[in-house]
């Protein structure tokens, strides 16, 4: 990017953007076009979850930034381990990727990060310092919660707990839905049992075990998509699923969110520079663009998704914003814990969510 | 010579892309079966070992096994007894019009077995047709729970597969000569009889060929359980999926695959053996 280029972008963004931090980042008046940072020309290889974009988003900030173009590459759809391992394979493709936490720290265990310098990005400090604090590899852009979806009028009881969703299985047996991740299966049992959601003791992730295979009698399926589609035709009464899919669903029927006691297991989005770019300047600029006001309420608005930048409030949409299950809570987000990378207790959980899968 | 080289010439393309896209990567997955994997780089070791052969005894692994080839067997007789009389009735019919039901039969092709198998969630759902029927006539209060069951998963095998039954039942089926069936009657065979002793036995090539074509990917099968059965059943192809995906463990994936494929291979050897040995492939 030019300083040229950077003054087209008018007043409005200029005053937010003409900060020492973000020309250095974009390589203006401080760097060459080409610096030990890498290139601020060429086309930055993201890779990313279908769609994860503001609407508008790319297309703003190519036009803000005439050098650069972004290419999206689809992944992340398979899982972490698939993820990491088409990283790995190709080493050197890829400038950047949305990961979220355990992806990240699985990514920096095996040195396929490249760490940003957050001073050098405009609006990171915008970021929740909770979210900041559990995401040190890039920029925090998003999370989902995982909660209880209720049916109020088919469910009389007043659910708080994971300890509730529990005793009151066998009432609603066949009518309970929960999101198909093993991470958030095992991290809810966890939590119920007092325990973290990142567990690698394997006495907790046992007891863990011998609760789901309670509960399991009980659920009708774990499904990964359409899992809000039992509660709005009401052959759901109680779904455990992410806090966006419960406000989807708030949309068509009487939902309540609950956000259990004990705890909410939850993963945080964000974005990372990746190992062997060269165009770590670009990214960085990237992540600045995605953080100004008007980007950043592109991406949620898009999205429809809880978000990390408190002060961003007024530019979301406020059906999200207002939103019980989405908006920013600090009491909810006091108890919301964010999975993480599993390391050698990998093979161990995937085992104990099999052993449910089998029961 | 020139005859050799022009068949070695039209032969190439074809030993080319199967040698790159099947066997190369079929060699692969052995030799990854034999090494080991660093769980967090992806790294493959491809020294020899067979830890991850010896883990496929677990008996959480054996069960899947056995649940997916009992399915797969339920499926492929379902599907053979399903799919007989159609191919049979598609057989007696004219030219013309076993074109046009071939074409019927065909039909479920031309869309995705993804999108097919969402279509079943529609129909066997607790919302759907089947529910709405049985609860007008009073056989159902709740939900009727055919979705996420054994039973939707053994259905979406029997709907996804059946027309791979139905297909070389109706070759071998038309194949029959007529006057075989008429020497039958003239000796005082009924119908039965004659769909017992003559049809049966001369059909067998295509059981045999249909019972390969349903019964060898069901057995592998992924996708049908993970929707129709709502993931509360461990097939052998989640737990190979998993592995691969969830776990990155790339040396215990292949291992189970490659194990799954010998086992096949084994089935149909023997398979083969008997049928020989019985004549019905003469």
């Amino acid at each position: 990017m030019t300083r040229r280029s950077l003054l087209q972008r008018g007043v409005s963004t200029g005053a937010v953007l003409m900060t020492p931090a973000f020309l250095a980042a974009c390589g203006g008046s401080d760097e060459p076009a080409s610096s030990s940072r890498g290139s601020m020309t060429g086309t930055i290889s993201m890779m990313n979850y279908p769609g994860w974009m503001g609407e508008k988003q790319v297309a703003r900030f190519e036009k803000a930034n005439p050098g650069l173009k972004v290419k999206q590459v689809t992944g992340l759809t398979d899982g972490n381990a698939a993820a990491a391992a088409q990283i790995n394979r190709n080493a050197g493709a890829y400038d950047m990727s949305l990961a979220n936490v355990a992806l990240a720290e699985q990514l920096e265990a095996g040195g396929m990060i490249e760490r940003v310098d957050l001073d050098r990005i405009e609006g990171s400090d915008r970021i929740a310092p909770k979210f900041r604090d559990a995401y040190p590899y890039g920029i925090a852009t998003d999370l989902g919660k995982v909660g209880i979806g209720v049916r109020t009028d088919k469910v009389k009881e007043k659910i708080r707990s994971w300890q509730d969703l529990w005793d009151l299985a066998p009432e609603y047996s066949g009518q309970i839905d929960i999101v198909k991740f093993d991470a958030d299966v095992l991290g809810m049992a966890l939590l119920k049992e007092g325990y973290s959601v990142n567990s690698e003791d394997p006495e907790e992730l046992e007891q863990a075990k011998k609760a789901l295979l309670e509960l399991k009698p009980h659920v009708r399926s774990f499904r990964s998509t359409d899992i809000i589609k039992g509660l709005i035709e009401g052959t759901a009464a109680i779904t455990v699923t992410y806090d966006y899919d419960v406000a989807a669903a708030q949309q068509e029927a009487d939902v309540e969110w609950v956000a259990p006691e004990e705890g909410l297991p939850a993963y945080l989005d964000g974005w990372v520079a990746l190992a062997g770019t060269d165009k770590l300047a670009a990214v960085e600029a990237f992540m600045a663009d995605l953080l100004t006001p008007r980007q950043y309420a592109d991406f949620i608005n898009t999205l429809g998704v809880a978000y990390t930048v408190p002060s961003a409030g007024p530019d979301i949409d406020p059906a999200i914003r207002d939103n019980p299950a989405l908006r920013f809570d600090d009491k909810t987000l006091e108890r919301v814990e964010f999975e993480g990378y599993a390391g050698e207790a990998t093979p161990l959980r995937a085992r104990i969510w099999e052993e449910v899968q089998a029961a | 010579m020139r005859r050799l080289i022009a068949r070695a010439g039209l032969l190439s393309p074809t030993v080319l892309w199967a040698s790159l896209f099947f066997l190369v990567p079929l060699g692969l997955l052995v030799v990854y079966s034999f090494g080991r994997i660093d769980p967090v780089t992806f790294t493959v070791d491809l020294g020899f070992t067979t830890e991850a052969y010896s883990r496929i005894a677990d008996s959480l692994y054996t069960g899947a096994i056995v649940r997916s080839l009992a399915m797969s067997t339920g499926a492929t007789i379902a599907c053979l007894l399903l799919g007989f009389p159609v191919a049979l009735a598609i057989s007696r019919q004219p030219r013309q019009r076993q074109m046009l039901l071939l074409v019927a039969v065909m039909v479920p092709f031309w869309t995705s077995f993804v999108v097919r198998t969402y279509g079943l969630v529609e129909v066997l759902g607790d919302a759907g047709p089947i529910a709405d029927i049985a609860r007008s006539l009073g056989l159902i209060d709740g939900n009727l729970g055919l979705l996420f069951s054994p039973a939707g998963v053994a259905i979406g095998l029997v709907y996804s597969y059946l027309p791979l039954m139905v297909l070389p039942l109706y070759i071998a089926l038309e194949r029959i000569d007529r006057d075989v069936l008429d020497s039958a009657s003239d000796l005082g065979a009924g119908e039965f009889r004659t769909l017992r002793r003559v049809i049966v036995p001369l059909a067998a090539p295509g059981i045999i060929a249909g019972c390969v074509l349903v019964g060898i990917p069901a057995t592998g099968e992924y996708v049908v359980p993970a929707i129709l059965g709502g993931d509360k059943t461990l097939m052998y192809g989640n737990v190979v999926a998993n592995q691969f995906l969830g776990v990155g463990d790339y040396p215990f994936g292949s291992a189970l695959a490659v194990s799954l494929m010998a086992a096949m291979t084994a089935i149909l050897l023997i398979f083969r053996r008997q049928v020989s040995r019985s004549g019905a492939l003469a």
